[in-house]
């Protein structure tokens, strides 16, 4: 009994102990610290590396759910996270913690959610994505001329408070054009990374070629209809401001002009989303560029890029 | 017998290899291809510092399980007011120990402790009800005839009723040890610091799209649980020698 006593009492020290600590003040701080990202492969994982690559740090990155971050941050389980914006906002003005380096600052103008669209619901329902497509648009133009307006509809999405939004909304960029460069630099990592292998891109232009379709988002900005008449599954990230313009486009009753009706699907990060993709759980989705590259590649989940939904609008921020 | 097992496997992973061949799927690797990783998995070390790190989580929520659980049962069986608690224990056990990962993320925070905590949870109750069991199922006439020979009541409880309750807590103390197998993956895919363990490597594996990374973690799980489960039956076997 003494023996299983004392056994416990030291794997519960040794437990204890193995949580670090220590204050950050500036980027070479982070040598040896825990970072959290909210999966591997996501946008903001693939950030950090190279943030810390190209700074020569090495820092221990761990998978937090976004949603759990703040308080993960304030117990100490972790030194800092980076995250989609409304979370490094809130973190910034509700928790007074420190923003050490925003998603411009590592990569001006990198892509980062697009809109996808299952490659097979494309080909029977092109009338569909151009809807979703144009309403999609149109929605991004709302936002860029009615900014006071679109971070009421964000306050709605996400739940936090109007300081946090506007504060967030700020860093990120609004597009709808799929960033066919930027793309192609993200899966040059990936591959660097070795996230993904070379075997499966093959060429990278003729994968790309396929991978993103550039030539619907024109066709859909000339496209009209009323009466639709259809549903349309579709996946986003919770409380993702990058993906305010599915939310200005639901509020703004753009899909019901079409006669579409939109059924939402929430996911935590853009892994789980593409999950959903490769069970045909869903038809199209609002996720990062990153995750969808890898298991598009990986998993040879068949999905097409339809659109960019912003860029930047990611941070890290430590206690 | 062994030979027997061994065939069955054998069948499980022919039927696996050409089930995979014919969905030619990324989505279902087959065994040769998981075989290969888990083989590069385990000769990088890898494996063994994730199983590592996942058997201490389960081995200190188990531990503190058993130091709660099995008191309070034996307790519970022992004096009969003490039974009334088990109010509270019928309302707690139905809840599932996952159910319990966003307040341990609270309290314990990421780390090792919200593990062992969940562990704890999972493994505590099925330790405490068999021991309650075996307490109280002890016969009577056993118990009188101790007290006719003029034994004290910590007598009784040491000499008599334990070693006949042995069978019972043992019992709960393997089902206690899959529970606790199980709880930890669940945990484990929580997020956790430091980044490692069997249910950390599966869930990266998720999110990097590697269907054959996840397969062979949990062959992992599946092989350690298997060889606990055997070590506490060839535990109760010498224990409870004398058990007809």
């Amino acid at each position: 009994m003494k023996k299983i006593c004392s056994l416990l009492l030291v794997i519960l020290v040794v437990g204890c102990l193995s949580q670090q600590e220590g204050g950050i003040q500036s980027i070479d701080d982070l040598n040896g610290k825990t970072i959290a990202i909210p999966g591997k492969a996501t946008v903001q994982d693939f950030l950090l590396q190279r943030f810390l690559r190209d700074n020569n740090i090495t820092a221990t990155t761990i998978i937090v759910g976004p949603p759990e971050m703040i308080q993960t941050l304030e117990s100490g389980g972790i030194d800092g996270f980076i995250a989609w914006e409304p979370y490094p906002a809130r973190a910034v003005v509700e928790g007074e913690h420190m923003l050490l380096v925003t998603s411009r600052e590592i990569w001006p103008h990198h892509p980062c959610c697009v809109l996808a669209v299952q490659k097979e619901y494309l080909a029977e329902n092109k009338d569909v994505v151009l809807a979703v497509l144009a309403s999609h648009m149109r929605a991004t133009a709302f936002i860029l001329e009615n900014p006071q307006e679109a971070i009421r509809i964000g306050v709605d999405f996400t739940g936090m408070s109007e300081e946090v939004v506007s504060q967030a909304v700020q860093t990120i960029e609004y597009v709808y054009e799929p960033n066919y460069a930027g793309i192609k630099d993200y899966l040059e990592q990936l591959l660097e990374m070795e996230y993904v292998s070379s075997d499966d891109v093959g060429d990278m232009d003729t994968f790309l070629g396929e991978f993103v379709n550039s030539q619907l988002i024109e066709e859909a900005a000339a496209y009209s209809c009323s009466n639709l008449d259809r549903i349309v599954r579709m996946g986003y990230l919770r409380a993702d401001l990058h993906q305010l313009a599915l939310f200005v486009a639901l509020d703004q009753g753009y899909f019901e002009e079409f006669g579409l009706t939109v059924e939402l699907y929430v996911f935590s990060a853009g892994p789980q989303e593409m999950d959903a993709f490769g069970s045909q759980d869903i038809d199209m989705g609002y996720l990062g560029i990153a995750p969808a590259t890898t298991k598009r590649l990986n998993l040879g989940i068949p999905i097409v890029i339809l659109a960019g939904a912003n860029n930047e609008g990611s941070a890290l921020v430590v206690s | 017998m062994r030979t027997h097992k061994v065939f069955i496997v054998f069948v499980f992973v022919v039927v696996w290899e050409v089930v995979a061949v014919l969905a030619n799927s990324r989505f279902l690797p087959s065994p040769l291809h998981v075989g290969t990783t888990f083989w590069n998995l385990l000769s990088s070390g890898a494996l063994f510092r994730h199983a590592a790190v996942s058997l201490a989580r389960v081995l200190a929520g188990f531990l503190l399980a058993l130091a709660v659980g099995l008191p309070l049962g034996v307790l519970m069986g022992w004096f009969p007011k003490m039974e009334n608690l088990s109010v509270i224990i019928e309302m707690l056990r139905p809840i599932p120990p996952l159910a319990w990962i966003p307040l341990a993320m609270l309290w314990f925070g990421i780390g090792f402790q919200s593990k062992a905590f969940i562990i704890f949870i999972g493994a505590f109750f099925p330790i405490l009800s068999n021991a309650l069991l075996g307490v109280r199922e002890t016969e009577p006439y056993l118990v009188e005839a101790g007290r006719v020979l003029g034994a004290s009541d910590s007598q009784i409880l040491r000499n008599i009723i334990l070693p006949n309750s042995f069978p019972s807590i043992l019992e709960g103390l393997r089902i206690g040890l899959g529970i606790a197998w199980m709880c930890l993956v669940a945990a484990e895919l929580t997020g956790l610091n430091p980044p490692l363990g069997l249910g950390y490597l599966i869930m990266e594996a998720r999110d990097l799209g590697r269907a054959d990374t996840v397969m062979a973690g949990m062959i992992a799980i599946g092989v350690i649980g298997y060889a606990m489960n055997i070590a506490l039956r060839q535990l109760e076997k010498r224990l409870v020698r004398w058990r007809p």
